[in-house]
């Protein structure tokens, strides 16, 4: 099997395909045809939180192909509404703005939080904030203070994840092994020769390179010996007294005398002495690296059960471009499978994207919107900075527990009324459509399923229904927020 | 076997129901509900760091006099539970269980973990998870509904009142937990009381997403699925409500969850106070007052319900306190101390060894703890539960604390 079945713009490549059909139109080579709506909106569900009316009318007249390279690209994307700022300055975070050294003074988690909501509210490149929440996820460190896990040490593992979003993987596995949230997570802050700990090794091997089965304990108890010698310090270095970007309140170091610079053989490959960054090398060596990671974006990106030969196509996309992620971004949403029917709908939004959704639909971006938005978030099951463990949040049905499900409708009766009752500057009409579909479309579903539209029509068309258009307008977005064709991506 | 939601499915087709009832379910359709579990479990969090040599206590020992001159309690401060041992005197309704012929009081001493953790996050991070190691990060109950999920129907089997988030010692995979602060936080925000005036209509509505809907397995479907659950969840508990007092207290609650046939087998409840670093006389027999009347009121509450019979409770706190009082008449933080179970099923009495006080026993000036929480929590999964306990918690041995 070969890339064939993938659109590329850049390369202009395109075949067809007997006995397969391809979803939406066919691009030209270039991809300058008009672009399919509906698989626009696909593409920005599970890249971007979700088109805009505006984003969706700029690609449309453009072509899909043209959507996935500035979204791959990290480019701004067109028709953003005007609102979108992009006045956040991606080097000097709130952590690092501060103003002090005092280590009993730090943001507090609500507010590292609602800093992130805000970039991924008012973000014009979305793909990059939606693979740092990816990253995230995959890399999954919670909120301990007591131990050095605190707001800055996360806030810098999440600016890691941001400049390393659409960039290259290998570069962001040999960083994190140095990032000191992680460190302290996984306790390698404290793995030294005289007493290894095996935590980062076997969770770097486990959850972050390679999964299950792609080594042995012997490989674990190695690789822990290769990591040992680095701590945490007090950074005491780039302090500017004039803008007062400080970089990370503590670097880590690492100790030639605590490492284990014995024999140490890995994979069945043997050095004396056998540096971390070497481990990291021997790790995304193994043949199984590159489907490991392959497979974890087809599943968050794709479908939940993605076939082995799309996962191939994605590993070969890694290794021919040396673990480049955008890319492998570009293969995957090129490709048939993406677009393919039965992608469509097929996993479920995080409570992140749910209500990012929301908030980008609607416009809704003040610190008060940011706050209410935390609190369903958390409600619905997914408190930023702390997943549940290492291995990360559920997915997908693992989200809609009861309390998860209640959670999400209560959010989207809220911004519902926070939208009907909001006030609006003289000449500015308030964003509503008069038809389900209409309303559909303003949080990014061109294609509302006809159940959906039966029910919120069964509501605009009952001789009770209120005149007054506030509450109609409330209950069709309260409808379209839990019909299963928002909850899902 | 069966998870929840195929129970759900289940449970409708056999009842002739239509699949989606969803806001439309009668009395009837709500009463597919599942059967009360057998055993309920509420666990009482004593948030701070009880000081657990001043809630068990060795009165008569003269190390605990020596090391506390003033913050040490009397003979009249505690009620007996002999040896040499007396229970703070504000645990009065748990001290009646203790003497009642059934003997419905389990202490077990001196529990923790090894190398203790002085921190309040980390400590009862630990206590949470279950685990010393960092082998867990999901907490040790949500570990068991996780393990559980299958065979044991209910749209909502553990329940946290008077809370925003779920407590970790409830956090699993699966998403079992519910957590909410008051019973009517449990419900639809768009409901008349809080000034909807279309809340029919609407609930109509959204009945009407799932009309027609095949019940194919499909994603979509699943999702249909889960928000008629949640429905029914709501419809049952307000059903099963109506009828209770308003203004329940968070006891009071969780003992109404467990009646409401919904799957509810767990709840948890916290209680504050009791980081005691200064005058800890006064502050803990405040706080401890606050436990004694809120498991009284569980216990009077589930005897209302008729389910008093499969009751248990059980206590823990982030960590015991420094056996040496500080200068500011109160204690710091320690390490192990003494765990509370009690109901109908529990085998009364005291175990394990009371803790040396003599200061060459101690380490740092601190207990050094001997029962690993992990075994009690390892007898409670097992004889409370009927669940394997390994999987959930690592292998330790259990005491017989339910019968």
């Amino acid at each position: 099997m070969t890339h064939k079945s993938d659109i590329s713009a850049t390369s202009g490549e395109e075949k067809s395909f007997p006995g397969r059909k391809i979803i939406g139109r066919e691009l030209e080579p270039g991809g300058r045809l008009p672009g399919d709506r509906s698989l626009i909106a696909h593409l920005f569900r599970r890249a971007a939180f979700g088109a805009t009316p505006a984003v969706l009318k700029y690609y449309a007249a453009r072509s899909y192909g043209a959507a996935v390279e500035d979204l791959v690209r990290g480019k701004s994307i067109a028709g953003a509404p005007p609102s979108f700022d992009q006045t956040l300055d991606p080097v000097n975070d709130l952590v690092f703005n501060v103003g002090t050294r005092n280590p009993f003074s730090v943001p507090s988690l609500d507010q590292i939080q609602t800093t992130w909501v805000e970039r991924m509210v008012t973000t014009t490149v979305p793909l990059v904030e939606r693979m740092t929440l990816f990253l995230h996820n995959h890399w999954a460190t919670a909120y301990r203070p007591g131990d050095s896990v605190d707001t800055p040490e996360l806030q810098t593992q999440n600016n890691v994840f941001r400049d390393n979003a659409l960039g290259n993987w290998s570069t962001l596995c040999h960083s994190m092994i140095e990032d000191v949230a992680l460190s302290c997570w996984l306790n390698n802050n404290v793995n030294v020769k005289a007493h290894p700990n095996e935590n980062l090794a076997r969770e770097f091997m486990e959850l972050f390179t390679l999964g299950p089965g792609n080594y042995t304990e012997t490989d674990v108890r190695e690789a822990a010996r290769a990591l040992t010698g680095y701590r945490f310090a007090y950074n005491l270095q780039g302090t500017d007294p004039v803008n007062e970007a400080m970089g990370p309140r503590y670097v880590m170091i690492f100790d030639p005398t605590q490492h284990d610079d014995g024999d140490i053989s890995i994979f069945g490959s043997q050095a004396a002495p056998m540096m971390p960054h070497q481990f990291v090398d021997l790790a995304l060596s193994q043949a199984a690296a590159p489907m490991f990671l392959a497979r974890k974006l087809a599943q968050t990106f794709v479908t939940p059960d993605p076939s082995p030969d799309f996962v191939g196509r994605i590993a070969a996309s890694l290794t021919a471009n040396k673990w480049e992620l955008a890319p492998a971004l570009r293969t995957i949403f090129s490709s048939f499978e993406f677009r393919s029917e039965a992608a469509r709908s097929a996993v479920v939004r995080s409570p992140t994207e749910y209500m990012i959704g929301i908030l980008r639909a609607l416009n809704r971006t003040s610190s008060d919107d940011y706050s209410v938005a935390l609190y369903w978030m958390n409600h619905a099951g997914q408190e930023l900075y702390n997943p549940p463990n290492v291995g990360g949040w559920p997915k997908n049905m693992g989200w809609l527990g009861a309390g998860g499900v209640l959670a999400r409708y209560n959010a989207g009766v809220t911004f519902a009324d926070r939208h009907v009752r909001s006030t609006t500057l003289p000449g500015q009409t308030r964003l509503r459509s008069t038809t389900p579909q209409g309303w559909g479309e303003i949080f990014g579903i061109t294609n509302l399923a006809q159940a959906t539209v039966d029910a919120m029509n069964g509501y605009l068309n009952d001789p009770t229904a209120s005149t007054d258009q506030n509450v109609t307008d409330a209950a069709m977005i309260t409808l379209v927020l839990a019909s299963p064709d928002y909850m899902l991506a | 076997m069966m998870n929840r939601r195929e129970f759900l499915k289940a449970a409708t087709l056999a009842s002739a129901a239509p699949l989606w009832v969803r806001f439309s379910a009668t009395a009837a359709e709500a009463a597919t509900e599942v059967p009360i579990p057998d055993r309920l479990l509420l666990v009482v969090y004593l948030g701070g760091g009880n000081d657990g040599l001043n809630t068990v206590v060795p009165y008569q020992d003269s190390a605990y006099t020596k090391a506390r001159p003033t913050v040490g309690l009397r003979a009249a401060d505690v009620n007996s539970l002999g040896g040499g041992l007396g229970l703070h005197k504000a645990l009065a309704r748990v001290y009646s269980l203790w003497t009642s012929p059934t003997h419905q009081l389990a202490i077990v001493q001196n529990v923790g973990y090894p190398n203790p953790n002085y921190s309040h996050f980390e400590s009862t991070y630990i206590w949470e998870t279950g685990s010393a190691t960092g082998r867990y990060h999901t907490g040790w109950l949500g570990r068991y509904l996780d393990a559980t999920d299958a065979t044991s129907p209910g749209p909502v089997r553990a329940i946290a009142v008077g809370m925003d988030a779920l407590p970790r010692t409830l956090i699993g995979q699966d998403g079992n937990g519910v957590a909410l602060t008051s019973l009517s936080d449990f419900s639809f925000a768009d409901r008349p009381s809080n000034g909807y005036t279309d809340t029919a209509l609407r609930h109509r509505a959204f009945d009407a997403l799932g009309a027609g809907a095949p019940d194919d397995g499909s994603l979509r479907s699943q999702v249909l699925q889960a928000e008629d659950g949640t429905v029914r969840a709501i419809a049952a508990i307000s059903g099963a409500t109506a009828k209770t007092k308003t203004n329940l207290t968070d006891a009071q609650t969780v003992a109404a969850m467990f009646a409401a046939k919904v799957g509810t087998e767990i709840g948890f409840i916290e209680v504050g106070g009791f980081d005691t670093h200064t005058d800890e006389k006064a502050f803990q027999a405040q706080g401890l007052q606050a436990v004694d009347k809120a498991i009284g009121e569980f216990f009077d509450a589930a005897k209302t319900y008729g389910i008093a019979d499969r009751v248990t409770v059980m206590t823990f706190t982030d960590f015991g306190r420094r056996v040496g009082e500080n200068a500011n008449v109160g204690t710091d933080h320690g390490s192990s101390g003494p765990l509370l179970v009690m109901g109908p099923n529990v085998n009364g009495g005291i175990y394990g060894n009371r803790p040396d006080l003599s200061p060459s026993a101690l380490q740092d000036g601190n207990l050094v703890p001997a029962i690993n929480m992990a075994s009690v929590y390892s007898s409670i999964i097992s004889q409370a539960f009927h669940t394997d306990p390994v999987p959930i918690l690592g292998d330790y041995p259990t005491i017989p604390l339910i019968r």
